[in-house]
């Protein structure tokens, strides 16, 4: 097992390095950060002088090495725009991130776990039919037109919820919501197809020929067996919750790590960007090796060796 | 642990996490203000962002303000500024203004600040507004002279750029210290700054008392970023925030017709036009040709345009020059509509099936571009003309294109003076021969845009803008297409209006009873 742990974290390590690549050809490639730092009445003269002490005058292999050789200190450089680590800029603004896509995660789970099993149970009935609908119709829908419409909703025709910012539990409502139901559909299906097929398992069948409760048979044999594919899906699926995020964040507000990486890329702020988009893809990378242990722990049928 | 409880507390423990509870503010002595994105720094030097200059312009004062009725420099830290010699501008400061710290404000602060801005080891973006000053002199406790390598008349205008900061605190604390906790002379005191989230003031209750932003009268003010346009006026209509800025032209209605708000319009200075490659700097287009010019000036009917796409929040110029600028010519009168007079002036320059031009847009500073574009290339196309479109969505690479001359055909653009009310600003950067924006190439206009640089006597400047702004309009180098206006949401007990110069005087504000 440690073995395994290991050589994941050293395929972890490669993957970061690949993306660090990737991302700082695209954002080089992509604009100019000193016109957008000068605005676009400076002159020539200024904008050299800034390109020269920001060190962007520099070949781009230089400007890798130099970033490459200060990232194993873990020193991403100073943001261009707002003159600070980047590094610390990205850990403040984490824990609101954190806290958002654990919230949607969770309010995902509740809608998906108990509408999965009974579309399950009562398969091809009037509420099967009505779960499915609902789960298509929640994939089709972008996440900012559900927030944009729950802002109507809720905070200007009924004035019940904040329309955005951090700040009370009421404010995380429905950013949370909104995030929650962009992953709830697939949760949804997922929990419903594996149902079904556990509810045909000869195991099944021979815990009901025991004379078991059907709410033991269900959730104590069915769904237990049913949440190792949830929880691989979970972890799969976290890459897209922090996307989403981003968009999340944006039309509420939300002061975290998404509409930081969003501003950042917009302004060609390079050192910010690859802090956030390297800080995202750790996560990411962590949370899918956790996701593989967990997995093994939880199915004793899994081995690492 | 068992796998059972592990699975509940997997379910549970984000619930859990969601739930941190932070303190509600409910303080109503406040105003809420909207920005679009965040302030990138607190230090009045380090940046060009326009959000952080209204930020800047409550928490610092500059050595000249701003009149909020002319827009024309008048005394703010500077009670009086004079010409000693041709390259000596000496100003007399004014007495008994403190920091916020407790800190004097006096000559040895000016001259601190000015040599911080011109040392290139500070990396300050705004020092292009001082490279004129070669020297600052501290001639006694309240005067100081800058010393000028060359005639400038325009001094007063970038001396309201120039944000005075405190020698002892910035030098104790240091740049980044500063940049987080900034203390001015302003009528605001800084309280807080979560940059993601808000930025909060106080009312600077020791404030100077004969400064012309007077004194503040709300306790608090709280500037929120809230990215999405939707979202802030989402956060209007629910009383959230008390001012957004730049309210789309097609959410006008939605702001006007709620009980609670209002809108708050005025023209700014930005000014948008159709540039012409006159020159054929990109590329050999028919535009060298006068008669084409003239043609598509008589093509567009820039007055529908304005009223159905900007609802009338716009007004037109007829020279490219900003009624609000010093050395604006009101005797021009705009292009008329005349879409015969155009296909006749085409056929006579050889083209009287039209012919194929690039419109050269970019994403950013002008309301309803889109729209804006999508007519243009309607109107050219009634005479014959085909439009090609191409679209830069950044503006780093807008600009960097358009400084290399790359932007061939016509370039929609839009052009801010720098927040300067001169002329100058916007006739020498795009239409000077030798400046990398300009694609005119006319010795006469260079002469005549020399001489308004030069000349002190504001008579002789206006003279020389009055000239130059009528060659323009006869060769039909650019077309211009409107003054923009900056339409704000306001609550409606608000006192409070929005300002030409795109500056928020939210310290001037007041809650009606």
């Amino acid at each position: 097992m440690a073995t395994y742990i290991l050589k994941r974290l050293g395929e972890a390590v490669l993957v970061c390095f690949g993306i660090s690549v990737i991302t700082f050809l695209l954002l080089h490639v992509a604009g100019d950060p000193v016109q957008l730092l000068l605005s676009i009445e400076a002159k020539a003269e200024d904008a050299a002088i800034l390109r020269k002490s920001l060190g962007l005058d520099q070949p781009l292999y230089v400007q890798y090495g130099i970033f490459l050789k200060d990232l194993l200190r873990l020193d991403f450089g100073k943001s261009l725009f707002i003159r600070e680590p980047a590094l610390s800029l990205v850990l403040e603004r984490f824990p609101a991130t954190i806290q958002l896509t654990l919230a949607g995660m969770a309010i995902a789970l509740l809608i998906a776990i108990p509408l999965g099993v009974v579309a399950a149970i009562r398969r091809y009935s009037f509420l099967d039919n009505l779960c499915t609908a609902l789960a298509v119709s929640g994939q089709a829908m972008p996440i900012f037109w559900l927030g944009l419409m729950l802002i109507i909703l809720f905070a200007v025709k009924f004035h019940l919820l904040p329309a955005s910012g951090r700040g009370t539990f009421l404010h995380l409502l429905m950013p949370a919501f909104t995030l929650g139901a962009s992953l709830a559909p697939i949760t949804m299906r997922m929990t419903r197809s594996k149902m079904l097929d556990i509810l045909s398992a000869d195991y099944i069948r021979t815990a009901r020929a025991k004379g078991l409760r059907e709410q033991i048979v269900l959730f104590r044999h069915a769904l237990r067996n049913a949440s190792i594919p949830i929880v691989t899906i979970l972890g799969l699926q976290f890459g897209r919750l922090l996307g989403g995020a981003i968009v999340t964040e944006a039309v509420f507000a939300w002061p975290g790590l998404g509409s930081l990486a969003l501003s950042a890329i917009r302004n060609f702020d390079y050192p910010l960007a690859q802090a956030c988009i390297l800080t995202m893809a750790f996560i990411i990378v962590v949370v899918n090796l956790g996701i593989d242990v967990l997995v093994g722990w939880l199915d004793p049928r899994i081995r690492f060796d | 642990m068992n796998r059972r409880l592990f699975c509940g507390i997997l379910f549970i423990a984000p619930l859990l996490a969601a739930a941190w509870i932070m303190p509600v503010e409910a303080a109503k002595d406040r105003v809420v203000v909207a920005f679009g994105s965040n302030i990138p720094t607190l230090d009045p030097h380090m940046h060009s962002s326009r959000l952080a200059h209204i930020a800047d312009w409550h928490l610092y004062d500059t050595l000249m303000d701003r009149d909020p009725k002319t827009y024309k420099p008048s005394p703010g830290l500077a009670t009086s500024l004079r010409n000693v010699n041709a390259l000596t501008w000496e100003l007399k400061l004014r007495t008994g203004v403190k920091f916020h710290n407790g800190e004097p404000f006096n000559a040895e602060a000016v001259k601190f600040t000015i040599d911080r801005v011109l040392d290139p080891a500070t990396k300050s973006v705004t020092r292009g507004n001082f490279t004129w000053i070669k020297e600052v002199k501290v001639v006694d406790e309240n005067t100081v002279q800058l010393i000028t390598a060359k005639p400038f008349p325009a001094a007063p205008e970038f001396l309201t750029l120039a944000y005075i900061v405190p020698p002892k605190y910035l030098k104790s604390v240091g740049d980044e210290e500063f940049s987080r906790k900034p203390v001015g002379t302003g009528p605001y005191k800084f309280v807080e700054w979560k940059k993601a989230e808000h930025l909060i003031v106080e009312a600077n209750e020791a404030y100077w008392r004969d400064s012309p932003k007077g004194m503040p009268k709300i306790k608090t003010i709280v500037f929120r970023t809230i990215p999405e346009t939707t979202t802030q006026i989402a956060e209007l209509l629910s009383g959230g925030v008390d001012i957004i800025r730049n309210v789309p032209p097609d959410q006008i209605a939605v702001v006007k017709d709620s009980p609670n708000t209002r809108i708050s319009a005025t023209k700014i200075l930005r000014v948008n036009s159709l540039l012409l490659d006159n020159a054929g700097r990109a590329s050999n287009t028919p535009l060298t040709n006068q008669k084409v010019r003239e043609a598509i000036a008589y093509a567009i009917n820039v007055d529908e345009m304005l009223k159905t796409i900007l609802g009338g929040y716009a007004e037109r110029t007829a020279t490219g020059v900003n009624p609000l600028h010093f050395g604006f010519d009101g005797s021009i009168k705009p292009y008329p509509y005349d879409p015969e007079r155009a296909k006749k002036l085409l056929a006579e320059a050889g083209y009287p099936n039209g012919f194929e031009i690039t419109l050269n847009t970019y994403s950013g500073t002008i309301t309803s571009m889109d729209q804006m574009a999508d007519a243009v290339t309607g109107y050219l196309a009634k005479v014959g003309t085909k439009v090609r479109r191409r679209h830069i969505e950044d503006v780093g690479m807008w600009t960097t294109s358009g400084k290399e001359g790359k932007l061939e055909g016509i370039q929609y653009y839009s052009w801010g003076s720098n927040s300067i009310f001169d002329a100058d600003a916007v006739l020498y950067a795009l239409t000077y021969s030798k400046e990398p924006l300009s694609y005119t190439k006319d010795a006469a206009l260079d002469q005549l845009l020399d001489e308004g640089r030069t000349q002190i006597d504001p008579k002789k400047r206006q003279e020389a803008y009055a000239k130059a702004q009528k060659l323009i309009h006869e060769k039909f180098y650019w077309i211009p297409i409107n003054v923009q206006y900056t339409i704000e949401g306001v609550n409606k007990k608000l006192n409070y209006e929005a300002g030409s110069d795109e500056m928020m005087r939210v310290y001037s504000a007041s809650w009606k009873d």
